[in-house]
């Protein structure tokens, strides 16, 4: 008997002001396509996102396996599966390359496989080193739906594969690659859930699941017969962190740089353009002076959480990986160096002590604003909440910390 | 037109406010000169004081209409979240307002960055202008709720810290002079004008957390409508 | 008499600014009441057409 892969057991969904799944249920079973039907609105997109873990319930449960991974008192754990997965959006940002997102997409199953056969498919061999930023919409769109396809191939697993609307934009060419590796994952045991409008994709359902109502009709039908693909020959790989993939980007753009070093450097300068009054200071007062540029790239956040609202690639790797990126030691060392400059600047001499709480100042600060940031992810416009307002609450144990560093 | 009660709550408030304010100047018996480094801005002490009891009322409410909101999905809850979260921002800057006046004139500085109650009492009302400001630019939804409802909840961990600050740490900000184990060290006259100011603080702001749930209550009634209107479920 | 004339003027504004506040708040109140009698209206009107025809 096939393995049940997801469970969703009496959910209720709210977006907005409405409820879009009232008491709905749903099952998928190893070697299903599920494709979801129903008019706009009648909650596709969100019961793939709840499946997804993405959204919070109001009532009801989702399991992944066994596991529970998502309840309506509020516990959301990791999947004990591999999931995969393509949103309306595509997930990605604009200065990843196309083979980079495809490898940190299979990575997250332990394994990856060669892609090559893929790209051709899609008329992307090209541009696989290419940023996704260069790239048109078309383009993009079918990296997001490899990103989606590819680790499940790659896993040895059975694979939970969620698919948003996964035809938009691609050419009849693709639509038939597509299908065809629709089929290949269904033969290789995977599960696949998928919200489509497309006839072609359709027709290879092993199951209907019909929205609002939440009814499921089996599908008979010819390519459904017991068949098992071989599996594609693989190689072990650990997955990519989101510190890492935070670190990696955050270099490549640098991103920190403009948010974070120019704060910085704008308070050092501001500080030294006082001259001879820093010289009149108490201990605690200089070494405020010393660590206020530490405090102020601190202060200024993570540059990932603006650029992970690209393309929801905040919500696909939280889906799929195991958090949101983020610039992980990246302002630790930031903290260290601008403070080694402040203290060159200000005592012409380097304090190692310092520089160590220099780099804990600006690392912990600017931690603690990313998750106040990300706490704010769920709402319609994040970008226009004032998370700044909060920031003063950092002055006091500023304040106290020097306190304690002076006594 | 017919006053409701949050209206006449508001009106009674604001009178007695008013009231305060002149028996502070007329009535109130001076300090002394050594105790206190400017006396005349003592009086500022009969706003101060009931502002921020009524401060700590609306953010008492805020935090209830939080937990209501989060484990209840209470619609009144919700509007009393609203109401907390705009009373405490009002009433907040006033505390802050007259105490940086009134520092100002006492200790030479408007503000001690090292004073624990004057920055979490600070910090409440930041909070309380960030909840306000971020809600309206949101449209209201489930998922505006949820985030807004758990900053109320985790603020509110500061109100009871903030009245222990004083007990625990020895710091600029004058300790309790109510409510203390040897009764206080406050003149009689002087009780009587707080008491009266408090009272006054409390009608007032009650009366604006009701006028603010019914406000509340009117913008969703006018968009259920509008969504009626234009055919919609 | 300079710190009760400094005081004076705080206190004044002060009252001023919440007695704006409790102004504008009462408005508002009145405001909103008056629109939603206004759409309460139009949506009986509404439902009175549709079952005329």
């Amino acid at each position: 008997m096939a393995r049940t892969l997801v469970e969703a057991v009496g959910i209720e969904v709210r977006r907005g002001m409405g409820v879009v799944l009232s008491n709905h249920h749903l099952e998928l079973n190893q070697g299903d396509i599920m494709v979801l039907e129903g008019a706009n609105g009648s909650g596709k997109s969100t019961l793939i996102e709840a499946v997804a873990r993405l959204l919070p319930l109001e009532k009801g449960h989702i399991s992944h396996g066994e596991h529970l991974v998502v309840d309506h008192e509020g516990r959301r754990k990791p999947s004990p599966l591999n999931v995969s997965l393509v949103l309306q959006k595509n997930g990605l940002l604009g200065c990843e390359r196309v083979q980079e997102h495809l490898d940190i997409a299979m990575r997250m199953t332990g394994s990856t496989i060669d892609s090559t056969h893929f790209l051709e498919a899609f008329s992307l061999t090209h541009r696989a080193s290419d940023n996704i930023s260069n790239l048109s919409q078309g383009q993009a769109r079918k990296v997001a739906v490899l990103s989606a396809l590819l680790p499940a191939f790659a896993s040895s697993e059975p694979c939970i594969v969620l698919m948003d609307e996964p035809d938009a934009g691609l050419d009849d060419r693709s639509m038939d690659a597509l299908c065809g590796w629709i089929t290949e994952l269904n033969h290789l045991g995977h599960g696949l859930i998928i919200s489509t409008h497309d006839e072609r994709i359709k027709s290879l359902a092993t199951v209907r699941h019909h929205l609002p109502d939440g009814t499921t009709t089996a599908v008979q039908n010819e390519n459904h017969e017991t068949k098992l693909s071989p599996q594609r020959p693989n190689s072990q790989q650990t997955q990519i962190t989101p510190g890492q993939f935070g670190w990696n980007m955050q270099w490549r753009t640098l991103a920190w740089l403009n948010q974070n070093a120019m704060a910085a450097l704008l308070t050092l300068g501001i500080l030294l353009s006082l001259g001879e009054l820093s010289d009149n200071l108490t201990e605690m007062q200089q070494l405020g002076f010393i660590l206020a540029p530490a405090l102020a790239a601190g202060l200024c956040g993570d540059a990932m959480v603006a650029m992970c609202r690209e393309e929801r690639t905040a919500s696909w790797w939280y889906c799929v990986g195991t958090g949101t990126p983020h610039s992980g030691m990246l302002p630790f060392l930031l903290g260290g160096g601008i403070t080694l400059l402040s203290s060159i600047a200000h005592t012409g001499s380097i304090e190692l002590n310092t520089m160590v709480i220099g780099a804990i100042l600006t690392g912990c600060v600017a931690h603690l604003l990313r998750f106040a940031q990300q706490s704010t992810e769920r709402l319609a416009r994040p970008q226009a909440v004032f998370i700044g307002l909060l920031t003063p609450v950092l002055i006091l144990p500023y304040a106290l910390l020097l306190d304690l560093l002076t006594r | 037109m017919k006053m409701k009660v949050g209206e006449a709550l508001l009106l009674f408030g604001f009178i007695g406010i008013a009231t305060t304010m002149l028996l502070a100047f007329l009535w109130a018996p001076s300090v002394s000169i050594n105790a206190f480094e400017s006396p005349a801005a003592q009086r500022i002490f009969y706003w101060h004081v009931p502002s921020a009891w009524a401060a700590f009322i609306a953010f008492g409410a805020l935090f209830v209409g939080s937990v209501g909101w989060m484990f209840k999905r209470s619609e009144l809850m919700w509007r009393i979240h609203i109401a907390g979260s705009e009373a405490g921002l009002a009433t907040g800057l006033m505390t802050v307002w007259s105490g940086c006046v009134w520092g100002a004139a006492e200790w030479g500085t408007p503000w001690d960055w090292s004073d624990v109650r004057l920055n979490t009492f600070g910090l409440l009302t930041l909070l309380a202008i960030y909840l306000v400001l971020g809600r309206n630019s949101q449209p209201d939804g489930v998922e505006t709720r949820d985030t807004f409802a758990a900053f109320g909840l985790y603020g509110f961990i500061l109100v009871p810290f903030t009245y222990v600050a004083t007990r625990i740490w020895s710091i600029r900000h004058p300790g309790p002079v109510i409510g203390t184990d040897d009764g206080g060290s406050l003149n009689a006259d002087m009780g009587l004008i707080l008491l009266f100011g408090t009272l006054s603080f409390t009608l007032l702001i009650f009366g604006h957390m009701l006028t603010s749930m019914r406000i509340t209550s009117f913008e969703q009634r006018i968009e259920a409508l509008q969504i009626q209107l234009d055919g919609g479920k | 008499m300079e710190g009760m004339t400094y005081l004076a003027v705080a206190y004044f504004g002060m009252i001023i600014a919440v007695g704006l506040w409790t102004y504008t708040v009462v408005q508002r109140s009145r405001h909103l009441s008056e629109r939603m009698d206004a759409l309460e209206a139009a949506v009986k009107a509404t439902s009175s057409e549709v079952v005329e025809e």
